[in-house]
């Protein structure tokens, strides 16, 4: 909940005093999509909201096949980007990790 | 977090909050809120796993106006975490690979498996109808099994295998009946979670109450309402209650969703809930999810708590071990200590490395306390009782004994010590059916319009199952109860348009 709020402040602030010097990769997911940020439903952004600018599950895939394991290819089917993607965050925070501890790597190239 | 959404956790806790410091008379009157809408159907099903699915599928292809109400965002129940077995005999598969069976192996093996003690007539059901399930689940449905491998318990050749091209066999079976769903325009509602069920003054079942993001609404039904919501092992408070405060420290093995809705949404129709005590156990590694289960079928090594102290016979199955565990340690956690001769090590280290799960390795006993900090000493002079005991023949006179039939030395440097907890797979307790899938109540008669399928239905299971059979009665039942619901709706129609 604290999260949310401190997102949602962020977002009403338009981060009007986010340093204009910021490394790109320092930035809020918030941050770096700035007025394309989906709007809020009760405080929470749908996976439908951001899939129509992502693409579905099957296309987000596809994008990070590359990696092991695969963070949108995965047994809990397809999770709401929230769970990982936090507004508020540079990095996501992967929910695989509530349950196991992977170390997300890049596959070596056949 | 994992799980359902957040925004339905959130209303949910709205009305939590709106309830708190006042009486639960106060969480009544929330839940009394005024419906936005009320909507007819044939056939209601809660829950979107494969029990859900396969009942909203079966009462669709009947003719039924379906819908699916599945209280998270997605299907997140226990399938998606299974191997996905589907249990079954004389199927194509076990006539393909030259395996003779019969119904009646099949049947004595189920009720074997549960100590006699499982509804014999539901028992019987599954028997007679998971070869036509599997075929359907193939045909109608485009799930793809695999070879027949002589595993998992009981190993006897009679487990289709879902291949999973990349998932758990069972997420993939989800997303089969998904589609399948999807492809007859079943209308599946996400967020939707059920919070009560409205009967009429004859205490017949006319439909569900929801609590959905944009507020409460109504579904009323002509067939029926099929409960599809997994068990309640997700509920500490009902695992408590039922199995013991012990088993509320196990880990959970599979959904965080499963919560009991059958058995707190089923009470007030005077339902009789049988088996409740009764659970799978298997072994986990709560921080990682990773499955100790070779080492400890393996028979090798000595079994210590966090104290140091054997505390049960090593020679038992990974269930018994797992629940035991969580019985015997007030923690819940415990080691097994091995040598480097245990046989399934190449197998279980790599699966440790990959998720980063924690394990002790070193070349003295000594040592290998130390960084898995258990007292040295202790576990030093345990294993040589044991090494001793092993080469007088004396190993079951050990307090408590070990009885392997094969024992091996723990003497052969590097050694191991790999944990274990007590995981839930799932529980076997719930409102009881009957071969139509029809909820019983306390006096011995169906409740009507009230229907149970998959893990929500009570009777099957007692003390194990047969690897695969939990799918396999989701699927049996699942199509019972869509058979069923969609006839008595028809019925239900019919005898309406004749009152006009």
């Amino acid at each position: 909940m604290r999260k949310t709020l401190i997102a949602s402040m962020a977002l009403a602030l338009g981060m009007a005093f986010a340093s204009s010097a910021a490394l790109a990769a320092d930035k809020t997911l918030a941050e770096r999509h700035g007025g394309m940020f989906p709007k809020s439903q009760n405080g929470y952004v749908t996976k439908y909201q951001c899939q129509k600018c992502h693409g579905d599950y099957g296309k987000l895939a596809e994008k990070t096949k590359m990696l092991d394991p695969n963070p949108h290819f995965s047994h809990l089917g397809e999770v709401n980007c929230e769970d990982c993607h936090k507004a508020d965050k540079a990095k996501p925070e992967l929910m695989c990790n509530t349950c196991h501890q992977f170390t997300v790597r890049q596959k070596a190239a056949k | 977090m994992q799980g359902c959404s957040r925004r339905s956790l959130m209303k949910t806790s709205l009305i939590g909050a709106a309830a708190a410091g006042t009486t639960s008379l106060g969480m009544a009157q929330a839940a009394q809120a005024k419906p936005v809408s009320s909507q007819t159907y044939d056939v209601v099903v809660l829950g979107a796993g494969p029990s859900g699915l396969v009942t909203a599928i079966t009462a669709h292809d009947k003719g039924a106006k379906v819908v699916v109400l599945e209280k998270c965002d997605r299907p997140d129940g226990n399938a998606i975490f299974a191997l996905g077995s589907v249990c079954g005999w004389g199927t194509r598969h076990q006539k393909e690979q030259g395996i003779t069976d019969t119904a009646d192996a099949f049947y004595a093996m189920m009720m074997d498996i549960s100590k006699q003690l499982g509804d014999k007539a539901l028992n019987r059901t599954y028997t007679d109808n998971i070869s036509a399930g599997i075929d359907w689940l193939e045909s109608e449905i485009g799930v793809k099994f695999g070879k027949i491998r002589p595993m998992p318990y009981p190993r006897l050749g009679r487990t289709c295998r879902v291949v999973g091209d990349g998932l758990t066999g069972g997420a993939r079976l989800v997303q089969k009946l998904l589609e399948a769903a999807k492809k007859r325009g079943i209308e599946i509602k996400f967020e939707h979670k059920a919070i009560e069920l409205i009967h009429d003054e004859m205490f017949a079942v006319k439909g569900v109450k929801v609590l959905t993001p944009e507020g409460q609404k109504v579904f009323m039904s002509r067939g029926g309402v099929c409960f599809c919501t997994g068990g309640f092992s997700a509920n500490p408070e009902l695992v408590d209650r039922y199995i013991g405060g012990y088993a509320t420290r196990m880990v959970l093995r599979g959904s965080r969703s499963t919560t009991g809705a059958n058995i707190t949404l089923m009470k007030p129709l005077f339902v009789k809930f049988v088996n409740m005590d009764q659970f799978h156990a298997g072994p986990i590694v709560g921080e990682t999810h990773v499955n100790p289960a070779d080492v400890l079928n393996s028979g090798y090594g000595i079994q210590v708590n966090t104290s140091g102290a054997r505390y049960m016979d090593e020679n038992n199955t990974y269930v018994i071990k797992a629940r035991t565990t969580a019985l015997q340690t007030i923690d819940n956690k415990a080691w097994v200590i091995v040598d480097s001769d245990c046989s399934v090590l190449d197998r279980v280290i790599p699966k440790y490395e990959r998720l980063n799960s924690p394990y002790g390795k070193a070349d003295t006993i000594e040592e290998l306390c130390k960084q898995v900090k258990l007292p040295a000493e202790k576990i030093k002079k345990l294993v040589d009782q044991y090494n001793k005991a092993l080469s007088e023949n004396k190993l079951d006179e050990m307090v408590p004994p070990c009885t392997y039939k094969k024992p091996h030395p723990i003497a052969k440097a590097p050694f191991y010590a790999i944990p274990l907890q007590g995981g839930m797979t799932a529980t076997f307790g719930g409102p009881l059916i009957n071969t139509k899938a029809e909820v019983q109540n306390l006096d011995g008669k169906s409740v009507p319009g009230l229907y149970a399928a998959g893990n929500s239905a009570g009777g099957i299971f007692f003390f194990n199952y047969a690897g695969g059979a939990q799918l396999g009665a989701a699927t049996v039942f699942g199509r019972i109860a869509g058979e069923q619901m969609a006839a008595r709706a028809k019925a239900v129609a019919a005898k309406k348009s004749q009152k006009k």
